[in-house]
């Protein structure tokens, strides 16, 4: 099990003991769902979490690795949740004006329950065209990769040679 | 010590990175801006809600009513409330979030830049919404932050300012979800190799257990104001007694999102402090674990403690929440005891960032131990909803969050910038802010345990006015430290001094790459083997190869 799916897990179980606690002390039933509402949330993301990791093909923590941990030692160099890929450290979005048109439309439909209905047309119209605008955008990089890295990284190096790259054995 | 090269943007002129209009920021979907744009935004939010402050302390400087009517003085403090807890506070320390935590973990950006930066504009466009209800017939909503029914509803409050506010407030939190599961999945998903859950920065884990937090707390607020809006204007009925409903729905609810919103507010300033002290000590941090149960440990028990804010209605379990409050003391006293501990013969240096958390833990520790007598129903009975209250509240919330904040910004300033603040400003920054904080708020326990009510616009007491007078000089005095901040942050952004990539010395990787970092972030990521990756670094033969070649151990 990951460190994330954990700690969610942990919180899972507080909400749940906490909220059968809490309806055996008072039962007020509001406070009890909330209480087993927090259970269940993060309990459910927790779940996923291993789920994910199972259909990665992760087996959870190794004997080895359980009794390292026991015994206080740090893991040796774990990996991280994933490789460094381009796709990662690489590739940026470009900029768009759609999440602010989104954001604006979602904010004009909400104000129109204040003040009429021709308002949440308006916002549900700005909402729609932005939404069209940023998905096409997506799809348009995701089409052309405009931002993808041309330079493949290179693989890691234990001492870096501190001369620029034309100094060096046979560059050039 | 290995590093990683790092790929380059294939259209470097089509980069965000290379202009500065006001286009580039509108369009902007770099993590680092967005983070700004909030930051930013937030402290335009915090001066406008400093000054309907410093209004509301020129109106109670003595008896009688001098500047406002009683109603404006509720519209005053109502918003002086809204603009600070739920428009400035909760969301400067997304901002430091949305900056810092890509960097902080080696990633290039969140998870969802474009989210992210819509999460920024409908914040953007909610708090505007509730600023604007200055403007409609009736005011600005006259409720208090807490809204509380049935003085919320229509019967009691007409004007559509209230409208607004609902609605402004809720836009607001579909932000805050948003942005919360950008942040959340950014930390679980996008760490470097090598950068595990317990290598991770103390800033960083403080932003996890916020967002986390956020993320279930908001969703009742936003539930509880549609449910309000609906009976304002749809006739739907849940919390008007008079028709069957019931308004300690309501304050379940509300609070139920309430308490966690002060951890919310407080855990990344714990992760700041967590960040400056062992920099400014020369020490790693005392008990890194302990640290990360402790956050977790607040946050749980926040969660449980809701209607300790509802004693007085004699309708909740006292025994239950009473001690659950009390049991928060526990992981913030670990807290407090390690930041002590981190300092405990260490090398301290005391810069302008490394005063503030001083400041912070002094005024926190206070305002944490008045907290402490609060969870203790007889105590809360006899003090319930006088200034006493009042003070406990902003020891925590102004000395915590901006004592912390302030840190931030003199500790990171010369990583968004690439210049220092001076130090010179910031030391009088800090003893006006400290002494104009302490004079606003002391005397206000004072008054508060001699039975001065909050919310009134006026009193007939006259041994309530010195203590009065004084509160309303130390909040200008602090008005004054804010200007002198200002002023600072003006001369530096021209004409500070250069500051380096790294100039404190720091342990974590955003102080491997450059000041300001370039748009994706890292040239070069080092191999991360401990929670301190900076550090490491620098005690590196690469980075002695790097940055000094005369002292490069492998070359003799």
């Amino acid at each position: 099990m990951t460190d994330e799916a954990g700690i969610l897990l942990r919180v899972s179980i507080f909400g749940f003991v906490v909220g059968i606690v809490y309806w055996f002390l008072s039962y007020e039933w509001l406070g009890t769902v909330c209480l087993l509402t927090l259970g269940a949330g993060p309990g459910f993301a927790g779940l996923i979490l291993i789920q994910e990791q199972r259909h990665r093909g992760g087996r959870g923590e190794s004997r080895a690795a359980a009794l390292r941990r026991l015994a206080g030692v740090p893991p040796p160099d774990p990996p991280g949740p994933k490789d460094l890929e381009d796709d990662d450290l690489g590739v940026l979005p470009l900029p768009t004006i759609w999440p602010l048109a989104a954001a604006l439309g979602f904010t004009i439909l909400f104000t129109g329950l204040i003040y009429g209905l021709w308002l949440v047309i308006l916002g549900l119209g700005l909402l729609g065209y932005a939404a069209w605008g940023w998905l096409a955008a997506v799809n348009r990089e995701n089409r052309y990769g405009r931002l993808q890295a041309t330079t493949e990284p290179p693989a890691p190096r234990s001492d870096p040679d501190p001369r620029p790259d034309t100094e060096r054995e046979g560059a050039g | 010590m290995a590093t990683t090269e790092l790929p380059l943007p294939a259209l470097p002129e089509a980069h965000p990175e290379q202009s500065g209009g006001i286009v580039d920021w509108l369009t902007t979907v770099d993590h680092k801006k967005i983070g700004l744009l909030y930051i930013f935004t937030a402290f335009g939010i915090f001066l406008a809600g400093g000054i309907l402050a410093l209004v509301v302390r020129l109106e109670l400087a003595q008896p009688g009513l001098q500047l406002l009517s009683e109603n404006t003085y509720n519209q005053v403090f109502t918003m002086h409330g809204t603009l600070m807890i739920f428009l400035f506070a909760a969301q400067v320390t997304t901002g430091l979030g949305n900056y810092l935590v890509p960097l902080q973990i080696g990633a290039a950006d969140v998870a969802f830049p474009r989210a992210n930066a819509m999460s920024y504009w409908l914040y953007l466009f909610g708090s505007l919404i509730v600023l604007s209800s200055f403007f409609v017939s009736g005011g600005p909503a006259a409720v208090a932050w807490t809204a509380y029914p049935p003085l919320s509803t229509r019967e009691f409050f007409q004007g559509s300012g209230l409208d607004l506010w609902i609605i402004g407030l809720a836009v607001v939190g579909v932000a805050g979800i948003l942005g919360a599961v950008n942040l959340v999945t950014t930390i679980f998903r996008m760490r470097m190799p090598g950068m595990t859950m317990f290598r991770l920065p103390l800033f960083t884990w403080g932003v996890l257990v916020n967002q986390l937090l956020i993320l279930f707390a908001f969703p009742p607020l936003t539930v509880v104001f549609a449910l309000l809006f609906l009976e304002r204007n749809f006739g739907a009925v849940y919390f008007d007694p008079t028709v069957g409903g019931q308004p300690i729905l309501y304050q379940h609810i509300f609070w139920f999102f309430g308490h966690p919103e002060v951890y919310i507010i407080i855990l990344p300033i714990f992760g700041v402090i967590s960040e400056v002290i062992p920099v400014f000590s020369r020490k790693p941090l005392f008990g890194y674990r302990a640290m990360v149960f402790a956050f977790f440990g607040i946050a749980a028990l926040s969660f449980g403690v809701w209607a300790h804010h509802m004693f007085a209605t004699g309708l909740v379990y006292l025994p239950y929440f009473s001690i659950m409050s009390l049991l928060i003391a526990v992981p913030t006293g670990i807290k407090v005891f390690n930041w002590i501990g981190t300092m405990w013969r260490g090398s301290i240096s005391l810069s302008t960032a490394m005063l503030m958390a001083l400041g912070f833990i002094l005024v926190f520790l206070v305002g944490g131990i008045t907290g402490i007598f609060l969870a203790s129903p007889p105590i809360d009975f006899a003090v319930n909803d006088t200034y006493y209250v009042v003070a406990h509240f902003h020891y925590i919330m102004v000395g915590g969050l901006l004592f912390g904040m302030f840190a931030g910004f003199y500790f990171w300033f010369p990583k968004f910038t690439g210049r220092l603040l001076s130090e010179r400003l910031g030391q009088l920054h800090f003893w006006t802010f400290l002494v104009g904080f302490n004079l606003t708020f002391f005397f206000q326990f004072l008054v508060g345990l001699d039975g001065m009510p909050r919310r009134i616009a006026d009193y007939h007491i006259q041994r309530w006015a010195t203590a009065n007078l004084l509160s309303t000089v130390g909040a200008f005095l602090t008005g004054v430290s804010v200007l002198v901040f200002i002023w600072n942050f003006l001369v530096s952004i021209r004409r500070g001094r250069p500051a380096g990539d790294d100039p404190w010395e720091g342990n974590s990787l955003e102080w491997v790459t450059s000041s300001p970092p370039p748009s994706h972030n890292f040239h070069h990521l080092p191999d991360v083997h401990s929670e301190r990756p900076a550090y490491d670094y620098r005690h590196s033969p690469a980075y002695a190869a790097t940055h000094n070649p005369e002292r490069d151990p492998d070359r003799g």
